[in-house]
């Protein structure tokens, strides 16, 4: 009788299993109609590309199948989407929110007809959407990677996480897309960015110390955090004309939380707040009039900020890290970049990569401005 | 001596110990029946089981099932048989019905050790197996030692007690470690060394851990009986013709190792460990030549139904372990109120 | 004349080699098929000397001798078929059958990888007859008296065949009519050429079964021999510090002490 009743149990969660029910936004995959895409050719090479774990790989034809999912997606995706055919080629990608907007989904005039995956979808779930090509962080390799390559279908590993690694993995998209001149006039701007701004920051002699704190509130408690020295913020300080002075803190190799007490003993010049969900500058704004914050030395100077962002912030290596970056040196050096407008740099950047017109970026970008941005 | 009543009583042993080998085949056919259900169902190309015509023109389908799911599920066949076996193996050494691996601070070590070697040492398949059985068996030793020591409360009590603070410290070790390495490149996810998955299993990967399970699983399996005799004080199995430290330790470790080597591929399962053995223990008695291959098959079907689940109920991978918590608290609930099934009177 | 199945040749053994030893200069003969009562106040060291006569605790100088061999070079599967204990308890976690729990007696004659055969099933159950508890052979050995379990022990032993049965204390958890049983099994065992130690702290036991005592005091033999000649009140008033007498009764001898 027992027996019966366990069997039973058992069989009903096995059905559950099988419902139907959509559990996710996952829609049924391959009966998709061909976009035509621009600028296919007839005959179509093989593509061989070395990835950033320094495999060779070699795609039988140019892929019309892309993937772009895992963690840090975000990095791949908006590198992704500054070349034309992107919105053609890529038929799934994973959740590219980050609390603020989903940028893709604003330019991809084909978003609605493409699957998008869980974040931790695993190579079954890949599979479904049928890929002939999957572009992952490297660091996924073991755990995603692997499973993936077991089925045949090839893998590509990028990093998009320092100005190298830019350069590096634009020309795999380059190679990726076929499209290796654009790959070549999207890395010449950031280098060329880079360089007018060391060029111009280059007899500065006075560097303010300068503190970059994460701001997180999430399950109710309220924490500071800041990046490892390894990661592409405390490149962007640097080279913006800054001294970060958080160096001591953080010998992990994440985000690391610091008390008031370690924030006051650095007493750096300046102070900006990061945050991804919120809006920066209304943190600031409330701590400036916080007892505490009060008595910090750049806040009394009325050096603390909020840092920039948009749908996403410019603070990570997300392609907007120029963005950041030259926004960071103004603010730095005023007198160095008099002609800053931070409104019509945003305008240039959106226009030269993602061929967006100042009407789509007034009514789309513009409004979702958050930290201390007009 | 009235011998008609002894062969009656005879026969009916006889009769009760057949009764016990259909069990176990039919416990045997469902693990096979299971596991060749489970190779076909899934969420490709959509919920449910892959037909044999798609299997023959589809080589996604082909590739899907032979080079991910077959290896996924042999590792979870040996996932849940080492786990289970373990558990009965603890549970019988140390006199102890709720103990598993995962109370005694062993898996816990296991996940240390393999996280510690990633870290430091590069991370080859034998160096990590090698460190997680290390630090596991030292985890036991730990917790063994410590319960000693302890000045209150029942031998129970004492080794359940000292299990857990071992268990914390190693936990405890494995923040520090994902601490201190590259939480994006070194080392997989906490979440993955604490509620544990099988998504990233490869056949590469269970062959590494095959040699360790295959020559734990049959060494217990050879000596089923004669856990019954280590079970016994010192003194008493020593009486019978036991060296009962020597071959304690030889169990232990061959209890250990399958652990160890599983962990160190799919991250912390629990509670497998702790309720097959009961549920074995429910349907043969206590007599571990027949309750540590039940377990080890009971381990096996309860796993793969386990991971069946968390692969396919969301679109995402659900981690194994919680599947395993969530099925096994419930089950060991079931096993609290109900009467045992097993025809021992009282 | 019976010869010396087990002997003790100045035996010293302690647990703690920082303190005294526990038993010293200790000399003991136990011929066979005699029933050896080891009489003595607790901490004496009986169940220390029980446990060297199982092989299970090794000297740290004199040697002991089974049937003319030194203990040590007897494999222990042989020993295990010569010697059985019977604990004076035992904690039991797990519900086994009283049947399965005596076939475990069966070890010494199993290969180590091997089971218990038809044959060892039904030696088994006959020595559960021999011991009067056969119609609780399916019972749980957890469900059953605290006297019958103690029998359940005694016939694990007694399926080890064994030559030289050692019991520590066995009657301290009984009943008068499991003791009663008990004495009746080991008189029978005896006829059956069985030789048999145990320690005991009831006098009037030793009286009442065995041909030889043994009187310790503080790890040492006081004096040993026949028991009718060595237990008597002054001897036993001495190793126990209570005055006791021997008083005969209807021809059996009786002790007193209150």
């Amino acid at each position: 009788m027992k027996w019966l009743l366990y069997a039973l149990l058992t069989s009903l969660v096995l059905l559950s299993a099988c419902s139907t029910a959509p559990m996710a936004q996952e829609t049924a995959a391959p009966v998709q109609t061909r976009i035509s895409a621009p600028g296919v050719v007839a005959t179509q090479p093989a593509v061989v590309v070395v990835d950033a774990l320094g495999r060779e790989v070699t795609l039988a034809k140019p892929p019309t199948r892309i993937v772009i999912t895992g963690k840090g997606l975000i990095l791949t995706l908006d590198a992704a989407y500054m070349f034309p055919e992107a919105p053609y080629r890529i038929v799934a990608l994973g959740t590219a929110d980050q609390g603020s907007g989903n940028f893709v989904s604003l330019i991809d005039p084909n978003f609605d007809q493409k699957v998008i995956l869980q974040t931790d979808a695993g190579a079954e779930q890949i599979a479904t959407v049928k890929p002939d090509l999957v572009i992952l962080k490297s660091y996924l390799a073991e755990t995603v990677g692997k499973p993936i390559e077991a089925l045949n279908i090839p893998v590509l590993y990028v990093d998009f996480e320092t100005p190298e690694q830019y350069t590096r993995d634009m020309a795999i998209l380059g190679k990726v897309f076929q499209n290796e001149a654009r790959a070549k006039e999207l890395a010449d701007f950031y280098i060329n960015k880079v360089n007018a701004i060391q060029t111009t920051l280059k007899d500065v002699k006075e560097k303010p110390s300068v503190l970059l704190l994460y701001y997180n509130d999430k399950d109710g408690a309220v924490a500071f955090n800041v990046p490892p020295m390894s990661w592409i913020q405390t490149q962007m300080v640097e080279v913006a004309g800054g001294k970060p002075v958080w160096g001591s803190a953080n010998l992990g190799k994440g985000w690391t939380v610091v008390t008031l007490e370690q924030i006051a003993a650095w007493d750096a010049d300046q102070i900006y707040i990061i945050s991804y969900q919120k809006n920066s500058a209304q943190i600031a704004a409330t701590l400036k009039t916080d007892l505490q914050w009060e008595t910090l030395r750049a806040v009394k100077q009325g050096h603390l900020y909020g840092f920039p962002a948009d749908l996403y912030s410019w603070d990570q290596s997300d392609s907007r890290w120029i963005l950041g970056l030259t926004w960071l040196a103004a603010r730095l050096h005023p007198e160095s970049f008099p002609q800053f407008d931070v409104v019509v740099e945003a305008q240039q950047f959106y226009q030269k990569l993602y061929g967006l017109d100042s009407q789509f970026f007034e009514a789309k970008i513009h409004p979702t401005f958050r930290g201390d941005l007009p | 001596m009235n011998s008609a009543v002894t062969t009656a009583t005879l026969q009916k042993v006889n009769s009760r110990n057949l009764a016990r080998r259909w069990v176990f085949l039919w416990l045997g056919l469902g693990l096979i029946g299971l596991f060749i259900l489970s190779l076909l169902f899934g969420r490709y190309p959509e919920t449910g089981f892959i037909s044999w015509e798609r299997l023959n023109q589809d080589e996604l389908a082909r590739l899907l099932v032979f080079n991910l799911r077959l290896p996924r599920l042999l590792t979870a066949m040996a996932l849940g048989m080492s786990l289970s076996a373990g558990g009965m193996v603890f549970q019988m050494l140390f006199g102890n019905p709720l103990v598993e691996p995962g109370f005694l601070g062993v898996s816990q070590g296991a996940a240390f050790g393999a996280a510690l070697c990633i870290v430091f040492l590069g991370g080859s398949a034998i160096l990590i197996q090698g460190s997680a059985a290390a630090f596991a068996l030292a985890g036991l030793g730990l917790s063994y030692l410590l319960a000693r020591r302890i000045r209150y409360g029942g031998w129970v009590l004492r080794l359940v007690l000292s299990g857990i603070a071992v268990s914390a410290l190693f936990s405890a070790g494995l923040g520090v470690l994902k601490y201190m390495a590259d939480p994006l490149r070194q080392l997989p996810e906490i979440t993955f060394w604490l509620l544990g998955g099988l998504s990233s299993i490869t056949w590469a990967k269970l062959t590494s851990i095959l040699p360790a399970v295959i020559l734990g699983l049959v060494f217990l399996f050879l000596f089923r009986w004669r856990l019954n005799v280590l079970a016994l004080n010192d003194e008493t199995a020593f009486s019978m013709g036991a060296a009962p430290k020597r071959e304690r330790l030889l169990l232990l470790t061959a209890a250990v190792l399958p652990t160890a080597a599983v962990i160190s591929v799919a991250g912390m399962v629990g509670w497998v460990g702790l309720i097959m053995p009961h549920i074995a223990r429910r349907l043969f008695g206590s007599d571990t030549r027949y309750t540590l291959p039940a377990s080890m098959l009971l381990g096996g079907i309860f796993t793969i139904v386990c991971d069946d689940l968390s692969r396919t109920l969301l679109a995402g991978e659900i981690p194994l372990g919680i599947l395993t918590s969530l099925l096994g608290a419930t089950i060991f609930i079931i096993l609290m109120v109900s009467r045992g099934m097993h025809e021992v009177r009282r | 004349m019976t010869s010396s199945l087990l002997s003790f040749h100045q035996v010293r053994f302690g647990y703690n080699r920082n303190t005294s030893p526990v038993l010293d200069g200790l000399d003991l003969s136990l011929k066979e098929g005699c029933i050896t009562a080891i009489l003595g106040p607790n901490g004496a060291g009986k169940t220390t000397l029980l446990y060297l006569a199982l092989g299970w605790l090794k000297p740290w100088a004199g040697v002991i001798h089974l049937q003319g061999e030194p203990i040590e070079s007897f494999s222990r599967r042989a020993l295990g078929q010569q010697i059985a204990l019977i604990p004076q308890s035992e904690h039991i976690p797990f519900e086994y059958t009283v049947l399965e729990y005596v076939l475990l007696g069966r070890a010494p004659y199993l290969p180590s990888l091997g089971m218990p055969s038809h044959a060892d099933e039904e030696l088994a159950y006959n020595v559960l007859e021999k011991v009067g508890i056969a119609h609780l052979y399916d019972h749980s050995v957890l469900g059953i008296s605290g006297g019958e379990r103690q029998l359940v022990l005694a016939a694990r032993a007694l399926a080890q065949e064994p030559r030289l049965l050692l019991l520590d204390e066995p009657t301290s958890h009984l009943d008068l009519s499991n003791k009663y049983r008990l004495v009746q099994i080991l008189k029978d065992l005896q006829e059956r050429g069985t030789t048999i130690l145990m320690t005991t702290h009831e006098p009037d036991l030793a009286l009442a079964m065995s041909d030889e005592a043994v009187l310790m005091e503080k790890g040492r033999v006081l004096i040993s021999g026949p028991t009718a000649e060595v237990a008597t009140g002054e001897n036993l008033s001495r190793i126990y510090r209570v005055p006791v007498k021997i008083i005969p009764v209807e021809g059996k001898k009786q002790v007193a002490w209150m």
